[in-house]
């Protein structure tokens, strides 16, 4: 009897030792859980927001523009006197719609006459439109974000950017995007001009291989005049190349006040994988 | 108990952000590694300034795409006295190529009168078709090298011959050449069973050895070249393959 009355309290004891122990690890187990919780939503969120793709990376790479974007507005609306911004930054569609609009409706003919080494000479007509946004604040705003955008992609691009800002004028102007997005198209430009001469020589190649395989009397006038045509078609390929870069240059002296000779070659010469 | 119980939450904790700190680092890795293999930006030139004496006198230099760790492509290139080149590309896929190039102007003849001479007569025969070399003698002559009045000529056929070698390897990145260009086993070779970035990388190494190469030959004939004039001398294109001097 005795002995049942010792052994009663004992197992009760342990009876709540237990439940206590059980509430206890049940504790443990939840702040073991909101650590789990809280890491693996650290895990799935943070890294999106430090490495982003690259539809997120058009939004997210340049913090400071959507900044300088209210601020503009802020102004804007203050002043009353100056146009919204043109597109929204936030927005993929609203930028494509701004660079779709960029052209001003007035078509500025321009004809060419150009004599070349061959006692030649060939008229050029060609039609201009300019960009109606170009030197506005809102192209700027563009042209960082495009450019920016750009850069993530292919990191090569901003040797460009790297060049402008040796140049103070340009480092310090509001401008400096302006700039350097245009860079990216005279480059463009210049590639494809010189692929064009390479395919036209390996043309011209083939041409004259082929008159050699079938020799005649007229052989050798025939691949006269083929020289004579691609030395033409060269001199023209460099005569482009020429006046792209000094609109390009007449463009940033315009942008920067003036723009060093030296500089300018040295940006001409920046080379990455999409003009390689 | 207790205490055992909170060190044990702290421990949870303390792993719980090694852990998420570590994952996060190595995403990060991860994705930089994949844009640096993907697009490297710039060539990055080794050693330039530590000419070695090794295999048979040739002076050994490396170049890579943008971070060696982080793309693993490289060129190793030996220049011989005699002007021959000799190139191991390690390129992505475990790819190595060896090539081996003779530069078109011979090294002998550099800086000699005669080479001048010659020059100036190329010069003069070519400039109506190519007006790249006016440009090659106006930047030359901006920079007041040494001997530039008695050096112009060949300085302005050395700039013409790395670009004109640039061109050329342009084409045959059209004609999709670049792998097997300077190899033996040509046939082995083809651009078209490899991926884009290796060509490309390929390419641009190649093109890291010809203006590497140019240049030591121009730092010879001058004594010193600038990168600057250099890099303004890069911009601009030819459109014809320069007469090779030695044989007139």
């Amino acid at each position: 009897m005795e002995s049942r009355c010792i052994e009663q309290p004992v197992s009760d004891r342990f009876a709540l030792e237990r439940d206590l122990n059980f509430i206890e690890m049940k504790k443990i187990s939840a702040v073991i859980g909101f650590f789990v919780i809280v890491i693996m939503a650290f895990y799935f969120i943070k890294p999106r927001m430090i490495v982003p793709d690259q539809q997120v990376s058009e939004m997210s790479i340049d913090r400071g523009y959507i900044t300088h974007a209210k601020k503009f507005d802020a102004l804007q609306s203050r002043t009353g006197t100056h146009k919204p911004l043109g597109f929204d930054p936030q927005s993929s569609d609203s930028m494509d719609k701004y660079w779709n609009d960029r052209y001003e409706t007035n078509v500025t003919t321009v004809t060419n006459i150009v004599k070349t080494g061959t006692n030649s000479t060939r008229v050029q007509i060609t039609s201009v439109r300019k960009n109606k946004h170009f030197g506005t604040d809102d192209w700027e705003l563009f042209s960082k974000i495009q450019f920016q955008n750009d850069c993530a992609l292919e990191p090569g691009q901003s040797q460009i950017l790297d060049i402008l800002r040796e140049y103070p004028p340009a480092r310090d102007s509001s401008r400096l995007f302006t700039g350097a997005y245009a860079a990216k198209f005279v480059l463009y430009n210049i590639c494809n001009e010189v692929n064009r001469s390479i395919d036209a020589e390996i043309r011209f190649e083939s041409r004259v291989k082929t008159r050699l395989n079938k020799v005649n009397d007229f052989t050798e006038t025939r691949i006269q005049r083929d020289y004579e045509r691609h030395q033409e078609q060269c001199l023209r390929s460099w005569q482009s190349i020429n006046e792209d870069k000094e609109q390009y240059w007449a463009v940033l002296k315009e942008l920067y006040g003036d723009f060093p000779k030296d500089l300018f070659q040295r940006l001409m010469a920046v080379e990455y994988q999409q003009i390689f | 108990m207790i205490k055992l119980r909170s060190g044990l939450l702290v421990l949870v904790g303390i792993v719980g952000l090694v852990l998420y700190f570590s994952v996060r680092g190595l995403l990060t890795y991860s994705k930089n590694r994949t844009v640096e293999a993907r697009s490297p930006s710039k060539v990055v030139i080794q050693k330039s300034d530590s000419p070695t004496n090794g295999n048979g006198g040739g002076r050994q230099w490396r170049a890579s795409m943008g971070d060696i760790a982080a793309s693993g492509v490289v060129v190793n290139c030996t220049e011989y006295a005699n002007g021959q080149l000799s190139n191991v590309f390690i390129l992505s896929d475990g790819i190595i190529i060896t090539q081996s190039i003779v530069w078109p102007l011979s090294p002998s003849l550099l800086g000699t009168k005669e080479y001048e001479t010659k020059a100036r007569d190329a010069f003069e025969s070519r400039v109506a078709i190519e007006p790249a070399l006016l440009e090659f003698r106006e930047i030359i002559s901006e920079y007041g090298l040494d001997d530039a009045e008695s050096k112009l000529y060949s300085g302005i056929w050395e700039i013409y011959t790395i670009r004109a070698q640039i061109r050329q390897l342009k084409r045959r990145f059209k004609e999709e050449n670049i792998l097997s260009y300077g190899v033996n086993s040509a046939r082995v070779l083809a651009d078209k069973d490899y991926e884009f970035y290796t060509i490309y990388n390929k390419s641009r190494l190649e093109q890291a050895v010809y203006y590497q190469h140019g240049k030591t030959r121009l730092e010879k004939l001058f004594g010193r070249f600038p990168d600057t004039c250099f890099d303004r001398l890069m911009s601009i294109p030819v459109f014809w393959n320069p007469v090779v001097l030695n044989s007139l």
